[in-house]
């Protein structure tokens, strides 16, 4: 595990795509997305666990994700999240509007003449 | 966006937010308990004590109960809207009940006195301009109350001036429409209609010309006289056709009764007048008959059926 130093904060809005973007692959329980998204960011970016309940019954509630209760690996009840047809779209907008917004920092760090300089 | 809150109104209806909560909150204490133990599994498979993993599982989920109570307003969020919505239109619809019953009982009705701050004045004359004392004055006001129509008679005399007054019998500001009467001994009747969108009624004038004396003899069907039979004017139509009426609801003070020898006089036509008068025979119903006003002095029969008649109108 990296030292909390290495870690980064998640940017403000940012929690519901990443969210999306972990069902994209399959249902999977609170505590799996929790886990994807360490392991999948090297864990650079954990998710604080107790925003992602709210976010997830949050996205239920607008019909981003669907939930059912099923089996865990570990033989026991969880509650597993899907993606609905709804959710995609809205991975698709959020995913675009992250790339804009990247592309855009990036223009502005690129761009010369703008460093400052040390007195 | 509709389609998510037709749903949210659905579910509201079909579910009241009063038993959401025991099965919610359940649903999120156990998807809460599985996570911590699944943190508290990975903890112990690295190798920590299973306390300790417990601990650092609490630790890092936070506060437990904030959590489970945003979950509970993030599910619940459509629910509340709905049901403050619910109480809202439920509250709004009870007030304008109150506020339609208030007005309601605030109106004035048919049958109710009017609240009217106009007056009829005027005064009655001679033909030489004397004022007519003891003057018998007819009122009928018609008003328009937010509820219906109301039509009320006001009765009252000429004072030794001959000025009368009633006040407060009509609604300023609001339509009405006045008949006024004058019947007074030895004088032709005479009448006048105002109709006013609520303006103030202009003192009225009534020129009250000599009369001759109607004598009419009232008759049963058998050709007896009748005694005590009741009588008034109606209507005179003078010989330039103007027509003058006496309203049957204002009549009162102007009736007449036959005496033994079932003769009475009605001392307000002119000969040559188309008259109308109103016989109602002892405990039996009112009639109308027509008659051309004869020379000066001449009675006139008139017969009355009680029993195959219709009653007053």
């Amino acid at each position: 595990m990296p030292a909390s130093n290495d870690r980064a904060e998640l940017l403000q809005g940012t929690l519901d795509m990443l969210i999306l973007k972990s069902l994209a692959g399959g249902p999977r329980h609170g505590y799996g997305v929790a886990r994807w998204i360490q392991s999948t960011t090297r864990d650079v970016l954990m998710v604080e666990e107790g925003s992602l309940y709210p976010a997830l019954h949050r996205m239920e509630r607008r019909g981003w994700i669907k939930a059912e209760w099923g089996q865990s690996e570990s033989n026991r009840r969880a509650k597993y999240y899907r993606l609905t047809r709804s959710g995609r779209a809205q991975l698709r907008r959020e995913v675009d509007a992250w790339e804009r917004l990247v592309q855009a920092v990036s223009l502005v760090l690129r761009t010369a003449g703008g460093e400052v300089s040390a007195r | 966006m509709i389609g998510r809150w037709l749903t949210a109104a659905a579910q509201y209806f079909r579910r009241p937010p009063t038993l959401l909560p025991h099965d919610l909150c359940r649903s999120i204490a156990e998807e809460v308990h599985f996570h911590m133990e699944e943190a508290t599994r990975e903890e112990v498979a690295a190798g920590m004590p299973a306390a300790a993993a417990r601990r650092a599982a609490r630790a890092r989920f936070g506060d437990v109960g904030k959590v489970a109570a945003d979950c509970y307003a993030a599910v619940s969020f459509d629910q509340l809207v709905c049901h403050r919505l619910h109480l809202g239109l439920t509250a709004l619809l009870a007030g304008l009940l109150a506020l339609f019953a208030v007005l309601w009982s605030l109106s004035p009705r048919a049958g109710e006195a009017p609240a009217g701050t106009g007056d009829i004045s005027g005064q009655v004359v001679n033909e030489r301009g004397d004022p007519i004392g003891g003057a018998h004055v007819l009122a009928v006001v018609k008003t328009w109350p937010p509820n219906g129509y109301r039509q009320q008679a006001y009765m009252t005399t000429s004072g030794p001036d001959g000025r009368f007054t009633v006040a407060d019998v009509y609604p300023l500001g609001r339509q009405y429409e006045v008949q006024i009467a004058t019947v007074a001994d030895r004088r032709a009747l005479e009448s006048t209609y105002v109709s006013s969108e609520g303006e103030e009624l202009e003192p009225v004038v009534f020129r009250l010309a000599p009369s001759e004396p109607l004598v009419l003899r009232i008759e049963g069907d058998d050709g007896a006289s009748v005694a005590g039979a009741e009588v008034f004017p109606h209507r005179r139509i003078d010989a330039g056709g103007h027509d003058h009426l006496v309203y049957f609801q204002s009549a009162d003070p102007i009736i007449r009764r036959t005496n033994e020898a079932g003769v009475v006089t009605l001392p307000c036509y002119l000969p040559g007048d188309k008259a109308t008068v109103y016989v109602r025979l002892p405990k039996q119903e009112w009639h109308t008959r027509e008659l051309v006003v004869p020379a000066s002095g001449q009675p006139v029969r008139l017969t009355v059926n009680a029993e195959s008649e219709g009653g007053s109108s």
